[in-house]
């Protein structure tokens, strides 16, 4: 039960309270580019749910034994462990499906910023084995969470009128989220003055 | 000017990786609190732009995508984020905040390399791939480096560790802040590289345009050119269709293998 509850609990803090995407950027350019595409984007959060929890999993399995080495070995370690996912990941997909789409969707939901980052966290938060599955899992939904809020905002901007030429496009996007993202740093309780 | 200056210009500037292509976000926002830390990751992911662009173009157009992309990651860690970490930790005597420690690997999956990687350096000759490589990390670097000064005096109330004033806003220093900031950088670029003629954008040409992330140079006059740009990153639909583009660049839509 308890391994449960703990899953649960950094599962929902990773989501909310330090999301990932809007308060430290992993991911974002993923977030941005991709969110208002529906299809696409369903697709892309369920790869990055899938790769960040096997990820998360898998890295702390190892981070038992490499817990002593320098960050420089660390990444060289993650990084291996994050490439033999996506091998083993897109070897069996092209197998069954050999569909180029999701192929190329797959490559782009292993390796970025937001999976990579996630065994990182769980190393310097000193996470359990559930704590790490919650942080994967965690991650995915930030990323879900991060780009649907993105999403809804990209298609107000695009209809939104009244906003200067100068503001439209990139500029009012980037405006947007910063805004997101100032909300999200209030669940953290930072002082921002 | 010529048409490489053009070339050179349209790709750091009007085609700003992270002001227009929405590339590199991450590292712009986790990398850029101080200008030191700026400094290292302009570095680090130059360096990887312009390694992974040569290669792709060089060894890598017959190799199937879903190899190449895990192919850039192991080029950048293995190849330059690693061994420029384990250089400054053990060589030097320069002291990385532990947020750095972690971001300087992040770098080898930054977004501008796949993006570069995939949707120009693949279908061009070495010499045009370095090119746009070059102008890529010239713009992004210019990028973070001003991020990095700026969010550092706002944020810290100093530059480059040097104390300047007592007045600081900490929060500058968090995401938002520098968010922000590319919102401001992005619609300057824009106010500055619109003429009187271009404040009646006539939305029929623009329609018609293609759009061109791979640096299209089609006209004589710069203006010209950076209407044109300007027209394709005007709404978000535009700016996600170079997200198609890549899509497609992946999935076979566009490429010359697998």
């Amino acid at each position: 039960m308890k391994v449960i509850s703990d899953l649960l609990i950094t599962a929902l803090y990773t989501v909310f309270v330090q999301n990932l995407v809007m308060s430290s950027g992993l991911g974002m350019s993923e977030a941005m580019r991709i969110s208002p595409r529906p299809n696409t984007f369903i697709k892309l959060a369920v790869m990055i749910s899938g790769f960040s929890t096997v990820t998360s999993v898998l890295c702390y399995l190892v981070s038992v034994h490499v817990g002593g080495y320098s960050h420089a070995i660390r990444a060289l370690i993650y990084g291996g462990v994050l490439t033999g996912v996506y091998f083993i990941v897109a070897w069996v997909v092209n197998i069954i499906t050999g569909d180029k789409e999701t192929m190329g969707i797959l490559g782009i939901a292993a390796l970025n910023t937001l999976v990579f980052a996630v065994p990182y966290i769980n190393d310097s938060a000193a996470y359990s084995l559930a704590d790490s599955i919650g942080s994967g899992l965690g991650a995915g939904f930030a990323f879900i969470l991060a780009a649907a809020l993105i999403g809804s905002g990209a298609r107000a901007i695009e209809k939104n009128d009244r906003i200067p030429r100068v503001f439209k496009g990139t500029p009012a996007m980037f405006f947007y989220v910063a805004m997101i993202s100032l909300g999200f740093v209030g669940f953290t309780g930072t002082q921002i003055f | 000017m010529s048409d490489k200056n053009k070339s050179f210009l349209t790709g750091s500037v009007l085609n700003n990786p992270v002001l227009f292509q929405c590339v590199g976000i991450c590292t712009a926002v986790a990398g850029t609190s101080a200008l030191k830390d700026a400094f290292f990751i302009s570095v680090v992911l130059a360096a990887n732009l312009i390694v992974c662009c040569f290669i792709a173009s060089a060894f890598l157009k017959k190799v199937p995508r879903y190899i190449r992309i895990a192919v850039y990651l192991v080029i950048g860690l293995a190849g330059i984020c690693c061994p420029v970490l384990w250089f400054i930790e053990n060589r030097t005597f320069i002291e990385l905040s532990l947020g750095m420690k972690i971001i300087l690997p992040l770098t080898a999956v930054n977004s501008v390399t796949a993006v570069h990687c995939e949707t120009y350096a693949v279908k061009h000759d070495v010499r045009s791939a370095v090119n746009d490589a070059l102008s890529a990390a010239l713009g992004t670097s210019a990028v973070l480096i001003i991020c990095g000064i700026i969010r550092e005096i706002i944020g810290s109330g100093s530059i480059a560790g040097t104390k300047l004033s007592s007045f600081r806003i900490s929060g500058f220093a968090m995401p938002f802040g520098c968010l922000i900031l590319l919102g401001f950088f992005a619609s300057f670029l824009k106010l500055i590289f619109r003429t009187p003629s271009h404040r009646k954008p006539d939305t029929a040409h623009a329609e018609k345009q293609p759009l061109e992330t791979d640096i299209g140079v089609e006209t004589e006059e710069i203006p010209e050119q950076v209407e044109l740009n300007i027209a394709d990153y005007d709404d978000i639909d535009r700016i996600l269709s170079s997200t198609d583009e890549f899509l497609k660049s992946l999935t076979g839509g566009g490429g010359d293998s697998e």
